[in-house]
């Protein structure tokens, strides 16, 4: 009995270290909020210890030493210098001089109000000059009130900032100087508001400025914003006013947005240049001046799709400056960056017809890359060890360590379907990780045993450098077509599409990044006697698919006997029962790997 | 309007202040307020408000001026809290309004900030063994978030919170001993 009172005791102890470390760090939710009220209310000892808790996380965020010291500095003066420094000056004095030189000096001194001096008689001749020059004066005085109203230099956190959280959810929190406040309702913002989205949900919130600037957030998402006080009442859309702030030496109005996390549709309004609107992510800062463009930011990379207009940007740790247009993608991590002729928007325009089987990878979680082609039964992949796998925060999936994902069954839809074609096409934008391949490692293919297959499109590193090929099982004796492998230096650890067609004529082609590779001459000397393909991907001996195992099984990253392991991320796979041409390819490459679903035409 | 422009006397005198006493005074408001830029700016009001009166201040012995000082910051507090019950700032949550209801009561008794407790503070931080130490390093110096570091060592942003919990009870603990200690 006195041990079970014990545990209880010991488990509402351990229930209010865990909600006073939630409150801490911020994250209660309303229940758990409540419940530690409650907490706190009947235990005046555990209220104590919250205060003197939070005066302590108080004390280590504001000791004065580490303000302003960058923060690979700070390990090593908290470590060795930390007691010699506490008591440094740390710039304080110099700042609260500049203020007090600079603030009208009425904040700082009761000015004590002189007695009212006697009536005095005024000659007639003066008072007509108060007469005639007080109302110039007067309105001179009301002109340069107002010009400095509207342009002059306003001191941080004294306005608002022009924007306003027209739509906010009940997931939204806005912190403001430490103060939580309630993102369900409008909300006029101010200068340094910081807005945190817990849940997944598309566009949760909208901030518009009051020079059209609008913010779509969606969830989970993390930002904060900053700039010029007082935007648009001082900087919107006028020439006049850039001049004149030029004029006052108070620089350009901005518009910051830092975004830790999140996903943010963006559109900014041509206006004039004298508005600057910025956005910063822990890769990379965007400057705009007036675009549409969709902003997803994640712990592993800054992906910017571009709808309209072009951004500028600069990766944070390569110091790469890339500038993207309309119709253009870019990804910025912290590896490097990289910029390719596609957008959300341009996927809308490309139909994919004869497609039997397509993944976007875009689930985000779980053990199954769906099959969205909307062709037939869905040929959904599972994944052999979901710990080899981690879904990517802006979409794909990163294969880390050798893992199997395959169909269950036959894939009977693509078998039975390029049978009666004879025709076949593989698609897919891929980011290799591992170069340092040895044998054909597989990123797509059709297959039941590592000497039974339909086709493989893989990676070979056996002749250096590491190149993309693609077979498929020829004739029924057993011979196999293979295309010319790709070129040197197309295969490179970026974002890469690759297409390869085999038409009815038994023409084989290999398309990376929108370019037919085909030009290049590839002669196979396989001592098994097996077809051999000439210059113009020609094979010597006709071939049938009508061949083709039916037990076969689709796979990625792998064989399906698990010895042919390829690692990097997947965007997009798609496979045509049709020899796809050129142009398609081109306007594939141009659509980008996220496939809208009005594009999936079968 | 003018501007108030400090003779080098004037300076001298400020700038004894301000080395003196605002370590003090920022510990002093770290107790009330949770925001750096507002600690920051409440200790330069503090120093700005007090420039007529250097020369009286530096008359003072130091634990005198250290206490007007303080009084000073308590009164700027006091007037910012006051503002923000006139603009309708609103708290989203019961356990913050009932934080704040205390503070609102503790800042009347509460005699002032001192040095030393940040002297043991960063004693204390010595003390913590590295991979504390590192933590603490990371999530209050370099503001890194739990749940961040978490995710990097692979484990739940809940555990690491307590964790969190219990250095900043031992930091706690640490500092009180000290504190009494140098009062004994």
């Amino acid at each position: 009995m006195k041990r079970g009172a014990t545990s209880e005791q010991s488990a509402g102890t351990d229930r209010a270290d865990v909600l006073l470390a939630g409150y801490l760090d911020g994250v209660l939710t309303e229940r758990e909020q409540s419940e530690l009220h409650g907490l706190l209310k009947d235990r005046p000892e555990l209220l104590d210890e919250l205060l003197a808790l939070r005066g302590l996380d108080g004390l280590l965020r504001n000791l004065p030493s580490f303000r302003g010291v960058p923060a690979a500095e700070q390990t090593e003066i908290m470590m060795r210098k930390l007691g010699a420094r506490l008591n440094a000056d740390s710039g304080l004095f110099d700042v609260i001089v500049e203020r007090l030189e600079t603030e009208p000096a009425v904040r700082h001194r009761r000015v004590r109000r002189p007695s009212r001096p006697p009536l005095q008689f005024v000659p007639r001749r003066r008072r007509w000059a108060a007469a005639r020059w007080g109302p110039a004066l007067a309105a001179s005085a009301l002109v340069a009130v107002g010009l400095l109203w509207r342009f002059g230099p306003e001191p941080v956190n004294r306005e608002g900032l022009g924007a306003r959280l027209v739509r906010g959810s009940p997931d939204l929190s806005v912190r403001r100087h430490g103060v939580l406040l309630a993102g369900d309702r409008p909300l006029a913002l101010r200068l340094g508001d910081a807005f945190q989205l817990a849940a997944s949900k598309s566009d949760a919130a909208l901030v518009r400025y009051s020079d059209g600037t609008e913010l779509r957030v969606s969830g989970p998402a993390r930002l904060m914003l900053s700039g010029t006080a007082g935007i648009v009442r001082r900087c919107a859309g006028s020439r006049a006013g850039a001049a004149v702030r030029r004029m006052l030496g108070v620089g350009p109005c901005r518009k910051d947005v830092a975004v830790s996390e999140g996903i943010l549709a963006v559109s900014v309004p041509h206006r004039s240049p004298a508005v600057q609107t910025a956005f910063t992510t822990p890769h990379a800062e965007l400057t705009v001046v007036g675009t549409r463009f969709l902003l997803r930011v994640s712990r592993a990379a800054t992906r910017v799709d571009m709808e309209e207009g072009r951004v500028r940007i600069r990766n944070l740790h390569t110091g790469e400056i890339l500038s993207v247009d309309t119709g253009q993608f870019a990804r910025i991590a912290v590896s490097g960056s990289h910029v390719a002729s596609s957008s959300r928007s341009a996927g809308r325009r490309v139909r994919r017809p004869d497609l039997q089987a397509l993944y976007t990878f875009a689930e985000g979680a779980g053990t199954v890359v769906r099959d969205v082609s909307g062709a037939g039964a869905p040929l959904d992949l599972r994944i052999s060890n979901p710990a080899a796998v981690v879904w990517q925060p802006d979409g794909g999936l990163l294969v880390k360590e050798p893992v199997i994902i395959a169909s269950r069954e036959p894939a009977l839809k693509i078998i039975e379907s390029c049978r009666a074609t004879q025709e076949l096409s593989v698609e897919a934008w891929v980011q290799p990780l591992d170069l340092s391949v040895h044998g054909p490692v597989r990123i797509v293919e059709l297959g039941d045993s590592p000497y039974r297959w339909n086709f493989i499109l893989g990676m070979e590193g056996r002749l250096p450098p590491p190149a993309y090929i693609f077979r498929l099982l020829g004739a029924g004796d057993g011979t196999r077509e293979r295309s010319p492998a790709s070129a040197v230096g197309t295969v490179a650890p970026r974002l890469t599409h690759i297409v390869c067609t085999r038409a009815r004529d038994g023409r084989l082609r290999l398309y990376v990044d929108g370019k037919d590779r085909n030009e290049r001459a590839y002669v196979h000397n396989d001592e098994r006697g097996e077809a051999h393909i000439a210059a113009g991907g020609v094979p010597y001996a006709p071939n049938r698919s009508a061949d083709w195992s039916s037990a076969c099984r689709l796979a990625l990253a792998n064989h399906v006997g698990g010895d042919r392991a390829w690692l990097g991320r997947y965007y997009l796979v798609a496979i045509y029962s049709r020899a796809v041409t050129a142009d398609e390819v081109v306007a594939f490459f141009a659509a980008g790997p996220v496939v809208r679903k009005d594009a999936m035409t079968p | 309007m003018k501007n108030r422009v400090l003779t080098d006397l004037e300076r001298d005198r400020l700038r004894a202040l301000v080395s003196a006493h605002q370590t003090r005074i920022r510990a002093f408001l770290c107790g009330f307020v949770a925001d750096p830029d507002v600690v920051d700016e409440i200790t330069q009001d503090v120093f700005i408000n007090i420039v007529p009166r250097c020369e009286e201040l530096t008359a003072r012995t130091e634990e005198d001026a250290g206490r007007y000082l303080c009084g000073v910051a308590r009164n700027l507090v006091r007037m910012r809290w006051r503002k923000d019950k006139q603009k309708k700032v609103r708290w989203t949550g019961m356990v913050d309004y009932l934080v704040h209801q205390e503070l609102e009561e503790r800042l009347d008794r509460e005699a002032g900030g001192n040095d030393e407790r940040v002297e043991a503070l960063s004693l204390c931080l010595r003390g913590l063994t590295e991979r504390a130490r590192t933590l603490v390093d990371r999530h209050f110096f370099q503001q890194e978030s739990l749940v961040d570091l978490a995710e990097e060592s692979g484990r739940p942003a809940s555990t690491l919170r307590v964790t969190m919990l219990r250095i900043r009870r031992q930091l706690r603990a640490c500092i009180e001993g000290r504190l009494r200690e140098a009062q004994a």
